[in-house]
Parts: C-alpha cells; structure tokens; sequence
C-alpha cells in the first residue's frame, strides 16, 4: 500500500483529507513541523503534503532539511498553504522543488484528492 | 502676485547671492551622498553624507578608484563586474545609470542604496562621472513588512474560507444531503457561492495590494497563447452554455503562437474579460473573443458583448479601483469592482494598453493589445 504523510496543523483540513486518504493509502497525520520531518524521515511516504504555517517548524524549513537527507532529496513533496508565496518563499520553492504549490482555498477538496490519487498512481509523473 | 513676477525675483536673488554660495558648500549640504569620478575612474569629489555613509574619510576615498574602495552588489550581496558599477557604466556609455542595490562601505559593513549615475560631458566629450545615492534601508523594510503583513492577512482570511469550501463541497457529496429537498439543497447552494464570493474577494484585494506595492510576480515564459486563451474558452464555455449565451473564440490568420508572458496573470486577465462579458449579457446574446495581430509588433485579445453596454460617463472611471458602473451593478449586486483595475495594472505592466468601445443597449468590446517585440517570437 502507497504511503501518504499530511503535515498540516489545522484539525479541520488534516482530518477531511484524512478520512478520504485513508481509504486508499497508508495516512500518517503530523500536526507541527517538526513531528512532520520525524514521521517522514521514519516512514518514507510516496508523498507529502505540506503546509507551511504550523507551530514549532515551518513547512518550508521542512522541505529544506528534508532535502539534505537521502530519502528526502527526491521525495514527492506537494506545498499545500493558504500562504500567498512571498519572494522569499518563491525563492525556496524553485531551489527546493517541491512538486506543486497548491493554496487550499482556491482548489476544489476533489481536486487535490484527485492530484493526490494522480500522483501516486504508478505512471503518477510531477 | 503673478507667477512669472515670483520667478523673476527669485532669479535676482539667485544672481545676487549664488557668488557667495561654494559649489563645495552646495555639495556638502546635499543629504543624498554624491561622489564624482574622473575619467580614469579615480575619485576627485566626494561630498559629507557620502563619506558619513561609506563610513569613510576623505583621504581614503579622494583620489581612489571608486569601484575598489566602495563595491556596489546587487541585493543579494553578489558583487557586480566592474564593467556593471553604476558610475563605470555612466562613464562608458554615456547614459544615466539608475540601480539598486548594496554599497560595501570601508568598514566592510553595507547598505541597501538606490543609485543615480550620471556621466560629465563637456563640450560633447566625456571627462567623468557623478553619482548620487542614498540609504533605502528602512523603504525595504518596510516594504518587506507590508508585503508580509498582506501575506499574513490573506493567509489568516483564507484558512477558514478554505475550510467552509471544503466542507461545503464534502457535504453536497454525502447520500443523505443528495436526497434532501430541493429548498435544503438551495440553501446550501447559496452558502457555498457567497464563501467563493468572499474567497474572490480576498484573492482579488491580495492582488490588488501586492500591485499597488510593486511586488507582483511577474514570472515570464514562453507561452502558446492560443492554447492558453482555447483553456480559457473551454472553462468558460460551460458558465455560457448555464447562461444561454452563444460563445466564440475567433483566431485571424498570422497570428502568433508563442510569445514571452506570465502565463497565469494572463490567464487571470483574459478570463476577466470573458466572465464580465457573460455576466453583463442577457440570454441568447452572442460573446466573441478575438485574437488577432495589430502589426509585426503587437497583438490584440478582444472581447465583444452584445450586452447592455456602458455610458460614456462611467466608462472613463471603468478602470478605477472599485468603480462599479450603474448599470453594472443594477443587474449584479456582488461585482467588487476590482477587476478590470487589476487587468489594466497587469496589461500596462507588460506595456500594452487596455481600451473599451461600447454602446448602451448594444455592447461593449474590451481590448488588450500586448507588445511582441519585448517577447521572444517563435
């Protein structure tokens, strides 16, 4: 079974994801940065869906030490925010190269779950 | 007193009183430092604020070479070629050099600095070059703080939005809703169009205050514009077919394919357009959209209505923020009126132009002509 990570801090977001997720893949929920990082460095989700705003660490210092590890130099990462990227964070994402830069608000619940499903499928290319 | 009288007086004073006043003394109390450089690049003017600047004296700048003693870097701290120091390239091309940047002070400590250089000719040749600049520091920081704050405060606003919307649509989806009665159903329609209304609003004021800062992200790339107007056409085409309108997409011979765009910001523009057109024209009217090339230069993307139309008075504030015209918003309410405001700051950031035709009752066209050759042409 493919394996999924949501590091999101907001309860409603991460558990509506979750229930749909979870029916199909192996769901690991973290609720800060930090626990994010441990669970993906443990587990090697097929994907990660990433905000940025949480408690403890931020998503994009996430991406950046994710990054320096094995696993995580190529691991799917989709940012997944209500953050409107400043210059900084454009900067980081071209240099990090997360998969996708997705704010939540103006996306369709069904189309990220959709992307998910997409880029988890076995031809699932960025 | 008259105007030209005023100017007269001052002029005498001027005559009688500039003897007395140095050029060094002029030089001295400007608060925007100023360094002048010869043609070999050395130092021969350097004036109080820019040494109180470049944490420097005198004796350690006179008579140096400017691009040793006090680098310019770009803002990232990168240092730039010698051949690109604002002065140097004052003094060789000729022109006035404008830049922002760093300036590496003698301490080996730096400042944001907006530069001005601008090169000394006499008698047509040039001997030397003079540039003023001054500390910008605290103007980025601030502008660095309002950037972030916005950022924040769209953030704060959509989480929540974001939720609804999510939840909203979870619940259309659920078996027992599917069945509720119709009036149920209606209610819920109604609390998921104005959450979009309020998730509009908040994208639209985002980008309006990220385009009154400058700090809208313009990223350029090769771009098929027929494909990306035909997506455009077939989003669009389902909210006509909803709205009984006939839509077209018309593309004349020569036009393009590829030109050097963001490709998302036009995708915005355009699909503003189309949406304005639709919602202003009644059922069974016609919305045509046109690509067309106005000479080897330019091209043209034009939306014609056979809408209502808009008067002459409330066309020429048409593309002022938040203006909604009369008849606007007698038949939709719920317009914010930062729409068009937003495609003619984006057009005119590209350097094209926007511009209406309309009659009441008839229609309207809104067009946007873009330049090519600042473009790659494929």
């Amino acid at each position: 079974m493919k394996k999924l990570l949501i590091v999101e801090d907001e309860p409603a977001y991460a558990s509506l994801l979750c229930n749909v997720l979870a029916q199909t893949y192996e769901v690991w929920v973290a609720v800060d940065g930090q626990e994010g990082l441990d669970l993906a460095l443990r587990h090697h989700p097929h994907l990660i869906l990433l905000d940025i705003k949480m408690p403890v660490m931020d998503g994009m210092t996430v991406l950046k030490e994710l990054r320096k590890t094995h696993y995580g130099k190529t691991a799917k990462v989709v940012v997944l925010t209500n953050l409107e990227p400043s210059e900084t964070i454009i900067e980081q994402v071209i240099r990090e190269l997360p998969i996708s830069y997705w704010i939540k608000s103006d996306l369709e619940f069904s189309d990220i779950i959709n992307r998910a499903h997409e880029l988890l499928s076995p031809i699932g290319q960025p | 007193m008259p105007r030209r009288w005023l100017t007269r007086i001052q002029k005498i004073w001027w005559h009688q009183k500039a003897p007395t006043i140095s050029f060094e003394a002029m030089l001295g109390s400007l608060g925007v430092g100023v360094v002048a450089i010869d043609i070999a690049g050395k130092v021969v003017a350097v004036n109080e604020a820019a040494q109180e600047l470049l944490h420097g004296e005198l004796k350690s700048i006179m008579g140096k070479d400017f691009f040793e003693a006090c680098p310019v870097e770009n803002h990232k701290g990168q240092p730039l070629a010698p051949s690109e120091q604002p002065l140097r390239l004052a003094l060789v091309s000729g022109r006035r050099v404008r830049y922002a940047g760093r300036c590496v002070c003698q301490n080996q400590s730096y400042f944001s600095a907006d530069f001005l250089a601008t090169p000394i000719i006499v008698g047509g040749k040039t001997c030397g070059a003079i540039m003023a600049f001054r500390d910008i520091t605290q103007e980025n920081d601030l502008g660095r703080a309002k950037s972030e704050f916005v950022s924040l405060a769209s953030h704060q606003l959509r989480t929540p939005l974001g939720i609804m919307k999510w939840y909203l649509e979870a619940v259309t989806k659920d078996a027992y809703i599917k069945n509720a009665p119709s009036k149920t159903l209606g209610y819920i329609h109604e609390i998921r169009k104005s959450n979009e209304r309020v998730i509009a609003l908040v994208r639209e004021l985002l980008s309006v205050s990220l385009i009154e800062q400058g700090r809208t992200q313009n990223k350029a790339q090769l771009t098929n514009i027929r494909e990306l107007i035909g997506d455009i056409f077939e989003e669009m085409t389902v909210v006509a077919i909803r709205r009984n309108i006939k839509l077209e997409f018309t593309i004349k011979p020569s036009v393009i394919s590829n030109i050097m765009i963001d490709p998302l910001r036009l995708y915005e523009v355009v699909k503003n357009l189309i949406v304005n057109a639709l919602e202003y024209t009644l059922p069974l009217g016609v919305v045509t959209v046109i690509l067309e090339s106005v000479d080897s230069s330019m091209l043209r993307i034009s939306v014609r209505d056979t809408g209502m139309g808009i008067s002459k008075r409330d066309k020429e504030k048409l593309f002022t923020k938040f203006f909604r015209s009369e008849q606007g918003a007698a038949v939709n309410a719920e317009g914010t009126g930062l729409g068009l405001y937003i495609v003619k700051s984006y057009v005119e950031g590209w350097g094209g132009q926007v511009a209406v035709t309309s009659e009441l009752g008839r229609g309207s066209t809104f067009s946007i002509t873009l330049p090519i050759n600042r473009s790659e042409r494929k």
